[in-house]
């Protein structure tokens, strides 16, 4: 008997719970559904969930405050849908610890991506295991050499600097994820760094001529607009 | 033509308004005592050019910075502080004797009054002008918002007809559909809750540019990066139609708000679908336009505008024309890119490619402004 990944589903608008279960069952996952905060946390202790997907309008409290008290004592991942579509929303759950955070409405391709990648980042746990072992982390034709501290394209040297070097290391290494901005200047240039982002887009801009074929249209490193970048991910 | 334009630090325009007849900033003080320390040093000058020792002038130079200090600042206060220093200025150091108020002077009085009524007949008369631009100003929302209003009504009235119809359909006549009838009206259905998603977006957008008075929320974005998600939402919704993205060699950091300028790219890319006859492919590409405007054109390769509608087609007005069952219009999409557009002190122009197709070109200032009203 397969033993399948157990999902929990917190949402107090019926239909939506009732499609996000639907699309999940059809997929291979076990889901359980609860339509408040508090049923959430109980469920949470007690089932054991492999992923969580939460709402943040919650009848009884802020869907972040399910976020945190989860923090507290896990890393089980969670992945976010809200109707709340400003950047500072999206920051903020972020870096409370959301491990994705989707915009309703969201297509159902777009949600089983985002749970198999959240799923996937718990068992190899960050920073990936794989990177660990190989000291490479490879998607398409991009390749990251963290001995060497060099990255590759078709198997040659990009020819990055310092900077852009760390950039795309960082976003390797969570692969599949956003990263904020801030959480970027921060592992990079330590707390004290001015929060002023323009010097990371101008850097980001210059990887983007390095290593995509098309710039314009990258498929390696991808913009969240107003929270951060992220990288495809790895093979 | 570059305008001559004055720029004060922000927080000298910050106004402390008592009531609307009391307001005090840094910049008003400012003007002020440059005025008064003008016409003091010019009389001063005059006097010693000028043998005879006719002080006619004095009076005529004070009247004058009393009336212009009314008409530059905000509010009574500077003006009628400025009519009391300049008589006091007037009788201490321009009339016999030199350097001592004596108060004696013939018509003392008579110049105090005539300055103070200059002073408070201009304040009023400046703030009265003031509040008439502001109700034009607001006019002219109310007329955006009227029209934008308008055509949502009927954006959202179209699609949600067809969802009720067909999932009115499908539930009374279960039995009697065949399986492939009953596919095609759950594809009408999806695809008018898909336009619906489209019209509540652009919504949202005139909700972020918010209530009046306050001011959009500026980030400094490299815009690429903002055409970028444009481009992938599109290619998303549109896979049968290609999209070429042209970079400048430098990044262009333009002040704005990104996920607004995201939806007027949006909106114009799928007007270029829906409304561009046979498009094949659109080009999206961005370059400096002269030293301080970043300008982003989307360009199609299909039939063009109509040239009757060229001129109005950002009004919002352009749907009413239109068959009014038709749901192919961007009525409030492209009056949403005008919206956000001038709330950004951009612009966006509308023309036809000489070898057919239509361009899109919308223009936003690389640096932020200060100006205030």
């Amino acid at each position: 008997m397969n033993i399948k990944d157990k999902v929990l589903i917190i949402e107090d608008e019926q239909s939506i719970s009732n499609f996000i279960s639907t699309i999940l069952a059809a997929n291979g996952y076990d889901t359980l559904a609860v339509r408040s905060g508090a049923e959430a946390l109980a469920m949470i202790s007690s089932h054991c969930p492999d992923l969580i997907v939460l709402d943040l309008g919650l009848p009884d409290m802020d869907g972040m405050e399910v976020l945190r008290s989860v923090r507290k004592w896990s890393n089980l991942p969670v992945v976010v849908v809200s109707a709340r579509q400003h950047e500072r929303d999206k920051v903020d759950a972020l870096d409370c610890g959301a491990d994705d955070y989707l915009v309703k409405p969201f297509g159902t391709a777009e949600l089983l991506a985002r749970i198999r990648t959240a799923i996937r980042h718990t068992r190899t746990t960050l920073p990936g295991d794989e990177i660990a072992r190989s000291g490479k982390f490879t998607t398409g034709e991009l390749t990251i050499d963290y001995d060497k501290h060099q990255v590759l394209l078709r198997g040659e040297n990009a020819r990055l600097t310092v900077n852009e070097y760390k950039i795309v290391a960082l976003l390797g290494k969570y692969a599949g994820k956003v990263l904020t901005y801030d959480f970027i200047i921060r592992e990079l240039w330590g707390p004290k760094a001015r929060t002023d982002n323009q010097i990371l887009r101008v850097n980001m801009a210059n990887i983007r001529r390095k290593i995509e074929k098309d710039p314009g249209r990258p498929e390696y490193i991808f913009t969240e607009v107003g929270v951060g970048y992220r990288m495809r991910e790895g093979d | 033509m570059k305008k001559w334009k004055l720029t004060w630090p922000k927080s000298w325009l910050k106004r402390r308004r008592v009531t609307d007849k009391m307001t005090f900033s840094f910049r008003d003080c400012t003007i002020f005592l440059a005025l008064f320390v003008a016409s003091s040093v010019l009389c001063l000058l005059l006097r010693q050019l000028d043998p005879n020792n006719d002080t006619s002038y004095v009076a005529v130079i004070f009247l004058l910075e009393v009336f212009l200090t009314a008409f530059l600042t905000d509010g009574y206060v500077f003006g009628v502080l400025a009519a009391i220093l300049s008589v006091l200025a007037v009788d201490y150091a321009f009339t016999a004797p030199y350097w001592k108020l004596s108060f004696v002077i013939t018509g003392f009085p008579l110049t105090f009054f005539v300055m103070l009524f200059i002073s408070v007949a201009t304040s009023m008369i400046t703030s009265r002008a003031r509040k008439l631009t502001a109700l034009a100003r607001e006019a002219e929302r109310q007329q955006i918002y009227a029209n934008l209003l308008r055509a949502v009504s009927h954006d959202i009235r179209t699609p949600l007809t067809g969802i009720v119809g067909t999932t009115n359909v499908l539930l009374e006549e279960e039995g009697k559909l065949s399986q492939q009838q009953r596919r095609e009206l759950l594809k009408d259905a999806n695809e008018d809750a898909q336009w619906l998603i489209r019209v509540v977006e652009n919504l949202l957008s005139i909700t972020r540019l918010g209530a009046e008075n306050t001011r959009l929320h500026k980030t400094v974005e490299a815009v690429e990066e903002v055409v970028e998600g444009a481009v992938e939402k599109f290619a998303r919704r549109y896979p049968q139609i290609r999209v070429r993205v042209e970079l400048p060699e430098e990044v262009l950091m333009v002040p704005m708000d990104p996920l607004l300028i995201q939806q007027v790219l949006t909106n114009l890319l799928e007007n270029a679908a829906l409304h561009g006859g046979d498009v094949s492919t659109v080009t999206i590409a961005q370059r400096r336009s002269g030293q301080e405007w970043a300008a982003i054109t989307v360009t199609d390769d299909g039939q063009g505008i109509h040239p009757e509608k060229l001129d109005t087609i950002f009004d919002g007005s352009a749907s009413n024309e239109m068959r009014s069952d038709t749901k192919r219009n961007m009525g409030i999409g492209l009056s949403v890119c005008r919206t956000v557009v001038l709330a950004h002190g951009g612009r966006i122009s509308a023309k036809n490619e000489a070898g057919g197709g239509a361009s899109f070109c919308l223009e936003l200032p690389m640096k932020e402004d200060n100006h205030e009203y």
